[in-house]
């Protein structure tokens, strides 16, 4: 049950007072106009507003009374006909219940958005239909669950969809399987990577779990296109093998940190160190090719991603010099086509390559592997060159580039951070690292020292719980904090919190997450974010994906994709939605968390179509809207009214909106919401031409026919299309 | 596409003035009106050092002295038998014309490779020279409507991409708050655009740039101008009342747009929504206007009509290349320069762009359409893949092909292509479209990337992130190769590119092009190539000086004198330092810089 709250409104306002553009507390009457006895009231609106009740006195001070709204009066625009005195006017909200607006918030960020089901299991009373299934668990029960994910997934594993793709994946460290065939290990491209990723996210009980694993991908990001050019060489003429085997590096580094992150004790060195070793990366930053042997110079690509991107945050700690030094200790770091029986050995030779003509060659597999030829062949103490001798990172320079003195934490971090000793340093806060250069197979020591470094450093640690906090909170959140200011910010406390969390358990990343998405400062960020074209498009099918049979898992559902309609890889909605290409981004800096990025007039008119087309009938010649394979995206709205409304109320214009309102804004309250209900009746009592006084009535419709492609069934599509292209349905 | 959606809605009388036309005339200030401003963002950062090659710089070239270049993987071949260091014409690398019939269908046209160059093109100032990929800018540069201008960045520079870019396009170095683009504020908060009009200024591309991004306005990105409308359900219903055809978008645009007055409590999306929800409803009908089609795929189009004009049909109006009149949006094969031979057959080495950048050439279309047919002060676009750390040429033996020289052919095809579209179907053009408001000397056209790359290439056949970079400033008004009122050093369209002080002061300010010495391994050296910490070559010219410079002389901006509201300050805040030197150029120190360093300010580009 909702525990409503009741606010009163804060501002009394005589009635011929006029406050145009006042600035009033939110739930305050705001401004009252008068036209022969007929007063407007307008409320400033409230966030959560459910209930408004408009009161009156005739006096300062006086007793108040409730008036009736008269006609035209919607949401916080309240008209009081024939008053025939001045009189003085406030309001009174009933909000909803802050269990409420947690569980919308918990809804949009730890999943991808509300469904029916879900809302129901952790706000609705009683029992399942036909089950035992206990609702109405709270929003801090659904959060805890979400918190410690289970490697089975009921969601996910009753779903034939999700199990045929992963039977199209190839195992980690098999054999590179050259076929041509539609079906089996190994022949998952990159449509079928996209399609799990959207079908996980539309499925998902552990909905947070998919949530990181995106986050990660992101945070760490390489790019499909990349490993399919690598291969392009090697398989030159062999259809699909390419694009297969460049799916199956960014499948295996994915599965990876699933493993990862399915262990309570996953620390932040445990995924840098996958993405680090993962072949998909060691291809995307081109450190494959990268040579530091001989006069050879190295490219820097990935020494200054590995901070700027995927650990430190840019300028936050380190220098140039630090980049082009730390550049040959990832020299040697490749990909190789070794033999099976070598697939764990770093160290072994190429395995003779496959005909690039054959098909049925099984010879080997694609590996990460160390070339000590591609390292600098000299003891390091031995020689004096800084590059290929003693590498000296994260330390001041003089005008030559030489070190000089080691950095230190600077003073903003404070403890403990300030006083702690780092690696084999003995200052406390001096985070500087000496890596002195190895030879033959011991070379490959020197990035993995450089990793088991990183990943202690305070710099990390305030920059993965900085994005963590943009993502599960609100965009506002930024590197540089002083954690010593008495005044610091909530939002540079939060991040303090969780960087503390990091620290006191050793780096793990879980304890972080929960410190921010328990924090108050989550309890408050109702509707602060925008969705990115991936949570937005699979919010769309969640939003309206409730059961129709009475049943949660396997059933019947009112909202279905194959996945492909929303990715694939042609065209296809989040392509059109801003080119949020998953798997497959260009730049390395993963794809914009904030609003911004994503919302412009065509990116905007794409959203629309995408609901629109969405909401169309299977039969609508419109629907397909040049989606390569047709567009599987569909949605049954009438099979939610007939599954959760009696009979009776099926023509019920109002009781219609209100379902869908509530599905679709959990957390809004129906004041806010009473402008888009107004509209919603309207749209429902009236036909394709708009006019409500020639349309027939809806209840009328309703009992014509609901059959798909009636005109109840038309409307009710077009209504549901209407809610979901405004603005609130951009909003996680 | 126009659909019944746009088209039906302004039958509608109970639809709220959501739909504003742009405005018919009056943008800008005086002789200011009408002028208009293309951009190109190479995002990654373009090797400039590979674009414009300093080939007079013996440590780029070492041709002299037969040490090891610095750049042995990549380096761009010089003719032996052209002497760059003489200063003349620009070498137009044009096919030679058509002597050789070889094409039996269509004798004297000329088959020859448009694009298989292996040197570089002598730019005639003596000591540079242009990338061969890009030379269909030649008869831009010959016709002095083209400036290139190197060693472009700013203050402590960054080798972030992303913090670069973002300096780059909010106009201010080293601010990492501010989020107000530099177009947006240039457009709406200081007026250069009326801020009633419908439409201002536009990108197209995937997302809106940050250039273009601001607060209490929103400018326009349309990703794939021909489905810019909204749908209904159903879709296109027909048989209304009184054999009216209605469509079902009616009904839902009519609601969406009602709903836009709706009351919410504020959030921090919500205003980001709203004018970018009321951005889509307000250049709806705008577009609605402009076919943006692409016509049909022949390989003559009729194009002698403008009134009949049927999508993408904008031909040169010269023998391009000394073939046939190309395409100039080649967004298909048969479009593609002259990969289609008259006679059927195809030529693969007559495509003019890459063929996977022809998609893209659909936005280059579809911009310069938008600046010619509408009031939008400001149109652009980008490009990535320019961040080639890896393969930045297909080999040591091959260095004038791979992805640096298809993204260059791209950019110097879009160069001609837009000088060529407003020249003949501009205003005033010699087959002017219909309707058309920006003529070649109304418009202004620029590259931007975030930095250049390194002065010493990789191990892997690329460069890594550095300093300074190469610009391209094209127009009917802009000061190129001997063009009246050109004051740069001899009369040249190259700036920042010469050995001597007298063809190098700019505002008193020598800022010439110093030759020093390199030897292989080290990884530092010295000279102009290494000023920048001994490594990367170093600015001679701020970015916002070329900017700012556009954006008062060309656009209107005022500066504050005369009693005139200070503009250009306000849209770009270092104008208003005088420790910056944007204007008049001169000694950059610290704390504004990181080291003592020379700039030229302004270089009198238009």
């Amino acid at each position: 049950m909702l525990k409503p709250k009741f606010v009163a409104g804060g501002l009394f306002c005589l009635a011929l007072c006029y406050h145009a553009n006042a600035q009033v507390a939110p739930g305050s009457v705001q401004s009252v106009t008068v036209s022969s006895n007929n007063y407007t009231i307008t409320v400033a609106p409230l966030e959560g507003a459910d209930v408004l009740t408009l009161l009156r006195a005739t006096t300062a001070g006086g007793s108040y009374s409730t008036v009736t709204p008269g006609a035209g009066s919607v949401g916080y625009r309240l008209i009081h006909n024939n008053a025939a005195t001045q009189g003085y006017y406030k309001s009174q909200i009933t909000t909803l219940s802050s269990n409420a607006v947690l569980t919308a918030i918990a809804l949009n960020r730890l999943a991808y958005g509300p469904t029916p089901d879900e809302i129901e299991r952790i706000m609705g009373a009683g029992y399942l239909t036909n089950s035992s299934v206990p609702l109405g668990i709270g929003p801090n029960a659904w959060i805890a669950e979400q918190l410690a994910p289970s490697a089975t997934d009921p969601g996910t594993t009753n779903n034939t969809n999700i199990a045929y793709v992963e039977s199209r994946f190839a195992p980690d460290f098999n054999t590179v399987v050259l076929t041509n065939e539609t079906s089996g290990a190994g022949t998952a491209g990159l449509a079928e990577l996209r399609q799990w990723a959207i079908l996980r996210g539309v499925n998902a009980k552990y909905q947070l779990l998919e949530i990181l694993l995106q986050f990660f991908d992101n945070h760490m990001t390489t790019q499909w296109q990349k490993d399919n050019d690598f291969f392009a060489g090697p398989y030159n003429g062999v259809a699909n093998i390419a694009g297969r085997l460049a799916a199956n590096l960014e499948v295996q580094e994915y599965q990876r940190w699933r493993t990862a992150l399915l262990n309570p004790a996953c620390t932040f060195s445990n995924l840098l160190t996958i993405s680090a070793e993962s072949p998909a990366m060691i291809v995307y930053m081109d450190t494959t090719t990268s040579r530091g042997d001989g006069t050879q110079v190295p490219n820097e690509n990935y020494a200054r991603e590995f901070r700027e991107l995927f650990s430190m945050g840019v300028d936050n700690g380190y220098e140039q010099d630090d980049i082009t030094e730390d550049s040959y200790n990832w020299t040697g770091w490749n990909l190789r086509f070794v033999d099976v029986s070598n697939a764990f050995n770093r160290f072994a030779g190429d395995a003779a390559l496959p005909n690039p003509g054959g098909i049925s060659n099984n010879v080997g597999v694609w590996v990460f592997n160390y070339r000590s030829d591609h390292h600098p062949a000299n003891s390091g103490a031995s020689i004096t060159n800084k590059f290929y001798g003693v590498r000296r990172i994260y330390f001041d320079r003089d005008t030559n580039h030489n070190a000089t003195t080691p950095k230190i934490v600077p003073a903003r971090f404070g403890a403990p951070w300030t006083t702690k000793t780092y690696g084999t340093n003995s200052t406390p806060g001096d985070y500087s690292i000496v890596i002195t250069n190895r030879t033959g197979t011991n070379g490959i020591q020197d990035a993995y020292k450089m990793i088991a470094h990183q990943s202690t450093l305070p710099f990390v640690y305030e920059y993965t719980c900085m994005k963590l906090c943009r993502t599960f909170v609100h965009d506002d959140f930024a590197l540089g904090y002083d954690f010593t200011d008495p005044n610091l910010s909530d939002e540079g406390k939060l991040v303090k919190s969780a960087m503390l969390a990091m620290e006191n358990s050793g780096g793990k990343i879980w304890p972080a997450v929960s410190n921010i998405v328990t924090s108050a400062l989550f309890r408050a960020s109702y509707a602060q974010k925008v969705k990115t074209p991936l949570e937005y498009s699979i919010s769309a099918i969640r939003a309206l994906r409730g059961s129709t049979n009475g049943v949660t898992g396997p059933g019947k559902f009112a909202a279905d994709t194959d996945g492909l309609s929303i990715a694939n890889a042609g065209t296809y909605p989040m392509e059109r939605m801003g080119a949020m290409r998953i798997f497959d981004r260009d730049a390395p800096d993963g794809w914009p968390e904030y609003g911004s990025a994503w919302i412009s007039a065509g990116t905007l008119a794409e959203r629309i179509r995408f609901i629109q087309t969405y909401l169309m009938t299977t039969g609508d010649t419109n629907k397909n809207d040049g989606i390569s394979g047709g567009n599987k995206n569909v949605a049954d709205p009438v099979g939610l009214i007939k599954s959760r409304l009696a009979a009776g109320d099926q023509g019920n214009a109002n009781v219609v909106a209100d379902l869908f309102l509530k599905m679709l804004y959990p957390g809004e309250g129906a004041v806010n919401l009473a402008q888009y209900k107004d509209a919603a009746v309207r749209f429902l009592q009236s036909d394709q031409f708009g006019d409500v006084q020639t349309s027939t009535t809806f209840s009328t419709e309703a009992s014509n026919s609901t059959a798909p492609g009636s005109e109840y069934d038309t409307r009710v599509r077009g209504m549901v299309s209407l809610l979901m292209t405004l603005q609130r349905f951009n909003e996680q | 596409m126009l659909t019944g959606a746009v088209a039906g809605l302004g039958a509608l009388t109970n639809v709220p003035m959501v739909v504003k036309r742009a405005l018919a005339a009056g943008i800008g200030q005086g002789s200011f009106a009408g002028k208009k401003l293309f951009f190109l963002f190479l995002r990654g950062a373009n090797d400039g050092l590979n674009a414009l090659m300093p080939y007079g710089d013996t440590n780029y070239i070492n041709l002299s002295t037969g040490a090891t270049p610095i750049r042995p993987n990549i380096l761009i071949p010089r003719d032996a038998l052209t002497d760059y260091t003489n200063t003349h014409d620009i070498e137009l690398l044009q096919n030679p014309a058509p002597s050789d019939p070889d094409d039996p269908a269509n004798p004297g046209v000329y088959t020859g490779a448009s694009n298989s160059f292996a040197r570089g093109l002598d730019v005639g100032n003596g000591f540079s020279a242009l990338h061969p990929s890009l030379k269909f800018m030649a008869p831009i540069y010959k016709a002095g409507d083209l400036a290139m201008v190197h060693r472009v960045g700013y203050p402590k520079q960054s080798r972030s991409h992303f913090d670069s870019q973002n300096y780059w396009e909010i106009g201010q170095p080293g601010d990492n708050v501010d989020k107000q683009g530099i177009f947006f504020r240039a457009m709406y908060e200081y007026l250069l655009q009326n801020p009633n009009a419908g439409l201002t200024g536009v990108t197209i591309q995937s997302a809106l740039p940050l250039s273009m991004r601001g607060t209490g306005a929103a400018m326009t990105n349309l990703a794939d101008t021909t489905r810019y409308d909204l749908l209904g359900i159903p879709h296109n219903f027909v048989n209304g009342p009184s054999g009216t055809n209605y469509y079902g978008d009616i009904k839902a645009l009519t609601n969406l747009a009602q709903l836009q007055n709706a009351s919410f409590p504020t959030k921090k999306s919500r205003d980001l929504l709203q004018t970018q929800y009321k951005n889509v409803l307000d250049t709806l009908t705008v577009f609605s206007g402009i076919d943006f089609t692409e016509g049909a795929d022949v390989i003559t189009p009729p194009h002698s009509n403008p009134a009949n004009f049927v999508g993408n049909e904008f031909v040169d109006d010269v023998a391009t290349d000394n073939d046939r009149p190309y395409y100039l949006f080649p967004t298909t094969n048969i479009k593609n320069g002259g990969w289609r031979r008259p006679g059927g057959a195809n030529q693969f080495n007559k495509y003019v762009i890459p063929t996977g950048q022809q998609t893209f050439m659909k936005s280059v279309k579809s911009a310069a359409l938008i600046l010619n047919k509408t009031d939008a002060i400001i149109a652009g676009t980008e490009i990535g893949g320019w961040d080639l750390h890896n393969n930045e040429v297909t080999s040591a033996a091959l260095t004038t092909e791979g992805a640096h020289a298809d993204l260059l052919r791209t950019v110097g095809w879009i160069y001609y292509a837009l000088y060529k579209f407003f020249k003949i179907y501009g205003k005033n053009g010699s087959n002017p479209m219909p309707g058309a408001k920006c003529s070649w000397n109304d418009v202004v056209v620029i590259t931007m990337s975030e930095f250049g790359r390194t002065t010493i290439g990789n191990s892997t056949l690329g460069t890594d992130h550095a300093e300074a970079v190469a610009m391209f400033v094209a127009g009917g008004a802009v000061h190129g190769y001997n063009k009246a009122g050109n004051t740069n050093g001899a009369s040249s369209g190259v700036y920042c590119m010469h050995t001597t002080a007298a063809n190098s002061t700019y505002n008193g300010n020598n800022v010439k092009w110093n030759v020093g010495s390199y030897t292989a391994g080290a990884q530092t050296g010295t000279g102009t190539l290494f000023d920048a910490t001994g490594r990367y070559l170093q600015r001679a010219v701020d970015y916002r000086s070329v900017l700012g410079e556009l954006f008062r002389d060309h656009l209107g901006a005022t500066d504050g004198t005369g009693g005139s509201v200070d503009q250009l300050g306000n849209i770009l805040p270092g104008y208003t330092v005088a420790g910056e030197h944007l204007k008049t150029g001169g000694l950059v120190t610290t704390p504004i810089d990181s080291s003592p360093t020379t700039i030229a300010g302004e270089l009198n580009l238009v």
